[in-house]
């Protein structure tokens, strides 16, 4: 349940950090249209994202990945992007190259004529990413990506975010202060479904008196979000 | 058409794959039953629609697997939040599923058609009915596409799959429990009547409109074009209503009575129905009166008497309709039936003696086991059904002075028939005994 949450994703990538069972995932949810909401407006360049022509709009400009990203496992990849391209309106005539970017972006150009049952955790992963950006987004939602990733991959999927962030905006949920460090502008806290937080790294570890960027900074930083007190740091 | 949201490795491949499916399992169907249909434009129309009974459950089942997928795989949203209209990918499917199906049934009914000229004989009757089956036909796959749509939100997808594959099948089977009854008039209906009789047209097209309007309701809903769904809607109630008002009542086919002859020896003749039999009739015709002396020889074989119509004087007339499989009118004659059948009617001339009185019987059988041997025809009776088993203990006798028959000169034997030629063709005593 997410009560009062209000927040203004600009330009780069914002990090919506929270616990398990936060109201992360409702919240992306809500932003995309997934889940309805009670009360309240998501806006998409100052319009309402629900209404006519402004939802198709949204939608264009939308690429979501979601938490348990799922693929008929005799698609090939190419396939699965090409179809991912012909749902989000690209045409038929760009689409070659649009899955070659994306491919190209997610690092699976060798893995085109792979079925999708044959990917590993990080290479499916990293599929859907390519099916978020097939059609070249203006706002991109990815629903904790790097679960499950080991180091090298969180690496490569970090350098991914942070070319992704420019001129993009770029939303990602995570749980986890590496990540944070790794590819955030902005920080969102999400606590017992209410935003706890919202502003730049440098102000979200600023309130433990530091301005190193670092994952100790980070977690003091969150422990005081979280308590609400001062006392960690 | 656009075919790169469909979720296939190879789209066009796997959609040609269903045309052919849907083509060669129609024709396939349609061709087991061909003599009862082949050549007559009304039976072909019942054939057109019989395509379906299994065609059918290929496209709901595949239309179901393929709405299905995105929710098996757990990819749902990325459906969901496509820029495309509402709908979009269900859209896509019905289009796929539904197009490989008229293509697939509009083939199986071209080549219905075609067939008896590849066959070398034609098409006779009236040609409305066709084009109207055809049409219920091709709209009962749109409709079942748009249904198999609808059945993939049944969980679990295995229940759908099932449930695709056996709902098209039974909508036809209960239709057969239900024969007679007004309902029948929503199902197909059984071809084997339309050779005198046809359903009458209005009956075809008001099952057109049915199920097209049964098509645009589930895709003007899919669309939420409201305006077209109410309107369907409305076309959908008022067709069922004429379905049951028309109904499968069948009326007399005009001209089916006429005869159609082939000159030749002997001349054949059949009712319209079954002319495409002409030329296979004639050729079994020949073969059997060739192998005997001219005296004997029916000048007319008609498949029924009023067929006959304005014969020579004096000609030797033979009533033996073509048939296959069984006794039932064919229009492909099937030779051994045929001459079996033949040797029958002239030997056997039941009626025509006294059945108790032995050498009139021991000769009558002896010339239709002699006959049966001549063209290679078993003696068991399995050639035609009531046949006389002639290979049964009892006709020894019979055997004995067949083959003592068989064995004598030609024309010893041809002499021995001309002399008897009118105890042999008309209704009276025979021989009592063979030279």
């Amino acid at each position: 349940m997410l009560d009062q949450v209000t927040t203004t994703l600009p330009t780069g990538v914002t990090v919506l950090l929270g616990p398990n069972g936060a109201g992360k995932s409702s919240l992306m949810l809500a932003i995309c249209g997934l889940i309805p909401i009670d009360s309240g407006t998501v806006t998409w360049n100052g319009e309402p994202t629900d209404r006519g022509d402004h939802l198709q709009h949204f939608r264009q400009s939308l690429g979501w990945m979601p938490q348990n990203p799922g693929f008929p496992p005799r698609l090939r990849v190419n396939r699965f992007l090409e179809s991912a391209a012909w749902l989000k309106s690209v045409d038929a005539d760009a689409q070659p190259a649009a899955v070659a970017h994306a491919l190209e972006t997610v690092d699976l150009t060798d893995f085109a004529d792979r079925t999708t049952g044959k990917l590993s955790g990080g290479e499916s992963q990293r599929l859907a990413l390519g099916a978020a950006l097939v059609a070249d987004p203006g706002l991109i939602i990815l629903d904790e990506p790097t679960a499950g990733f080991d180091p090298d991959q969180r690496a490569l999927f970090h350098r991914t975010l942070r070319d992704l962030g420019r001129g993009r905006v770029v939303l990602v949920s995570t749980h986890l202060l590496e990540d944070v460090e790794g590819i955030a502008d902005r920080v969102t806290v999400i606590h017992r479904g209410r935003s706890a937080f919202t502003g730049s790294v440098q102000d979200f570890v600023g309130r433990t008196g530091s301005t190193e960027v670092s994952l100790q900074t980070l977690r003091q930083a969150w422990t005081m979000t979280i308590t609400g007190t001062d006392e960690a740091a | 058409m656009r075919v790169a949201g469909i979720p296939l490795n190879r789209p066009w491949l796997t959609w040609l794959g269903l045309v052919l499916l849907i083509f060669v399992q129609g024709v396939g169907f349609a061709w087991v039953r061909a003599p009862e249909w082949l050549g007559w434009a009304p039976s072909t129309a019942g054939a057109v629609e019989t395509v379906t009974i299994f065609g059918l459950s290929v496209v709901c089942l595949v239309a179901t697997w393929l709405a299905s997928l995105p929710r098996t795989f757990q990819y749902q949203d990325t459906i969901t939040l496509a820029s495309r209209r509402p709908y979009c990918y269900r859209l896509l499917v019905m289009a796929y599923v539904g197009s490989a199906g008229i293509v697939g049934f509009a083939g199986c009914a071209l080549a219905l058609i075609a067939l008896p000229w590849a066959l070398g004989g034609s098409l006779s009757g009236p040609p409305l009915t066709l084009v109207l089956s055809t049409a219920a036909t091709l709209a009962s796959a749109l409709a079942w596409t748009s249904l198999g749509i609808v059945m993939a939100k049944i969980r679990p997808v295995f229940i759908a799959l099932a449930v695709a594959a056996v709902a098209p099948y039974a909508w036809y089977a209960v239709g057969s429990y239900l024969y007679g009854g007004p309902w029948q008039s929503f199902f197909l209906v059984d071809l084997r009547g339309f050779d005198y009789f046809t359903p009458d047209p209005t009956g075809w097209a008001a099952r057109a409109a049915f199920w097209l309007a049964i098509a645009t309701v589930l895709a003007a809903s899919v669309l939420h074009w409201k305006r077209t769904t109410t309107v369907s809607l409305w076309v959908t109630s008022l067709s069922a209503a004429l379905v049951l008002l028309a109904g499968t009542a069948l009326v007399p086919t005009s001209g089916a009575d006429a005869a159609e002859c082939l000159d030749g020896e002997p001349i054949v003749c059949t009712t319209l129905p079954y002319a495409f039999a002409l030329p296979s009739y004639s050729a079994a015709a020949h073969e059997a009166v060739m192998a005997l002396p001219p005296g004997v020889r029916p000048t007319v074989i008609a498949q029924e008497a009023n067929v006959v119509g304005a014969v020579p004087d004096g000609a030797l007339i033979m009533l033996l309709q073509p048939s296959s499989g069984f006794t039932q009118p064919a229009t492909l004659v099937d030779r051994e039936l045929f001459l079996s059948d033949f040797g029958e009617k002239l030997f056997g001339k039941t009626g025509c003696f006294d059945q108790s009185d032995t050498e009139q019987r021991t000769v009558s059988d002896a010339l239709q086991i002699w006959w049966r041997e001549r063209f290679d025809i078993p003696l068991d009776g399995s050639s035609s059904i009531g046949s006389t088993p002639f290979d049964l203990p009892e006709f020894e006798a019979a055997r004995a002075a067949a083959a003592e028959f068989a064995n004598l000169d030609p024309q010893v034997r041809d002499a021995w028939l001309t002399e008897h030629s009118r105890d042999i063709t008309a209704c009276r005593d025979l021989p009592t005994e063979l030279p």
